[in-house]
């Protein structure tokens, strides 16, 4: 009996501490599939980029609707005639990326040996417009979020493929963005996790919370609600403050951080940016 | 029969021990409705009124929307501020600036309050949130 009661205890102490071990990235992000997969098994898998569309039949039947003439078109128009524009000095955006910054939404972010830091699209962008003697742009809307919808709108379809380097600092902002996802904050006390992993396909009203996985992968995204263009950093700052929390700063470390990690678990999903939401 | 007692508080004990361990991730347990009976005596078990606190004056206003200030400036230092006390403390500066100094004490003492229950969730939340990894 004595033994029993022991073992009972060991169990209810050691459960938790195996719990917060945590694993390799690889494994994680299995894992992270692997839950969503056998949460929605009615979802094929590239869908989850389609967020509450693949969730909701009604809503998937308005959004096939709105496709037929897709509020972002304007925004890929604008954003190629700036892509394509020259600077003062005759460079262009292009010759900031690699294949002249066509198809490659889908490495991004990426981990930057140089500064130890991610790099998401949108500072690389901002980094191109400073290296090129020019002011950074507004990293939520108008032109930044216009030519990443052009440069998505060149990856349509290619598998997400976000590497994380041999490179303990990578590994560390890996971690800090996992961090950030998993951790409560604001006056509602809600993480990241709270709404887009245990509350992934409920009703907020009439919105239907998307699924943590795929759902970085259709930024930029033209959102009714917005009435124009935007990019995932704003989204990033309309959900702290949904929370009641008070957001970073848009160039912030913490939301480079926490688009690596987001992107490294949609590793193998279709880019399906930009895209359209309520 | 001694025995089946024993076995039965030795199930219920682990029980609420594991029970323990499942909010231990900072969730909070759903309130539950209290039953009326409990609810009626809780009324009459009601406590005598407090003390009438001492008046707000300029000096105990400033004094405290300079602690709800530095409360604010841990939790935002530490990036876990809560929108609603910028708001709070705006609110007691202009209540300050137009002489109502009660008004002022009472959304500076609010803002301490949100601004150091933020900072206590983030020391809660910098292991718990690794609980929360799916695995």
């Amino acid at each position: 009996m004595k033994r029993i009661l022991l073992a009972g205890i060991a169990l209810c102490v050691a459960a938790p501490a195996l719990a917060a071990t945590l694993s390799s990235p690889a494994a994680e992000q299995k894992a992270f599939q692997s839950y969503f997969f056998n949460k929605f098994p009615a979802v094929a898998h590239d869908d989850f980029v389609n967020g509450p569309y693949a969730m909701d039949a009604g809503m998937r039947a308005q959004w096939k609707d709105i496709l037929q003439f897709p509020p972002y078109q304007f925004s890929i128009d604008n954003g190629k005639a700036l892509f394509t524009a020259a600077f003062p000095n005759g460079h262009s955006y292009g010759d900031c990326f690699a294949n002249k910054g066509i198809g490659i939404t889908q490495n991004y972010p990426m981990f930057d040996a140089k500064s130890g830091k991610i790099m998401t699209l949108e500072l690389a962008l901002n980094k191109c417009r400073t290296d090129n003697g020019l002011k950074p742009l507004d990293m939520e809307k108008g032109d930044i979020a216009d030519i990443e919808a052009y440069m998505a709108s060149t990856s349509d379809g290619k598998a997400f493929d976000v590497k994380i380097p041999n490179d303990p600092r990578a590994l560390a902002d890996y971690r800090a963005g996992e961090a950030y996802f998993y951790t409560r904050r604001g006056q509602l006390n809600f993480s990241c996790a709270s709404c887009h992993v245990q509350g992934a396909g409920d009703h907020l009203r009439s919105d239907v919370l998307a699924p943590a996985l795929g759902m970085t992968a259709s930024f930029p995204l033209y959102r009714s609600t917005w009435g124009n263009t935007g990019t995932l950093t704003r989204r990033f700052i309309e959900c702290n403050t949904q929370v009641r929390a008070v957001p970073a700063k848009a160039d912030s470390d913490v939301y480079g951080d926490l688009a690596y990690f987001l992107a490294y678990m949609n590793n193998g999903l279709p880019v399906g940016g930009p895209g359209e939401r309520p | 029969m001694k025995h089946l007692l024993l076995k039965n508080l030795t199930a219920a004990l682990l029980l609420t021990g594991c029970i323990g361990v499942a909010h231990a991730d900072g969730t909070k347990p759903m309130p539950m409705a209290m039953p009326a009976d409990m609810a009626m005596s809780a009324t009459a078990a009601k406590p005598a009124a407090k003390p009438a606190a001492k008046p707000a004056t300029q000096a105990s206003a400033a004094a405290a929307i300079k602690s709800a200030e530095d409360a604010a400036k841990q939790a935002d230092t530490l990036g876990v501020e809560w929108n609603t006390v910028p708001t709070l403390l705006k609110a007691a500066h202009d209540a300050e600036t137009s002489g109502d100094f009660a008004t002022a004490q009472k959304k500076a003492t609010k803002a301490e309050v949100q601004a150091k229950t933020a900072v206590a969730e983030a020391h809660e939340q910098a292991t718990m949130w690794r609980a929360q990894v799916i695995h």
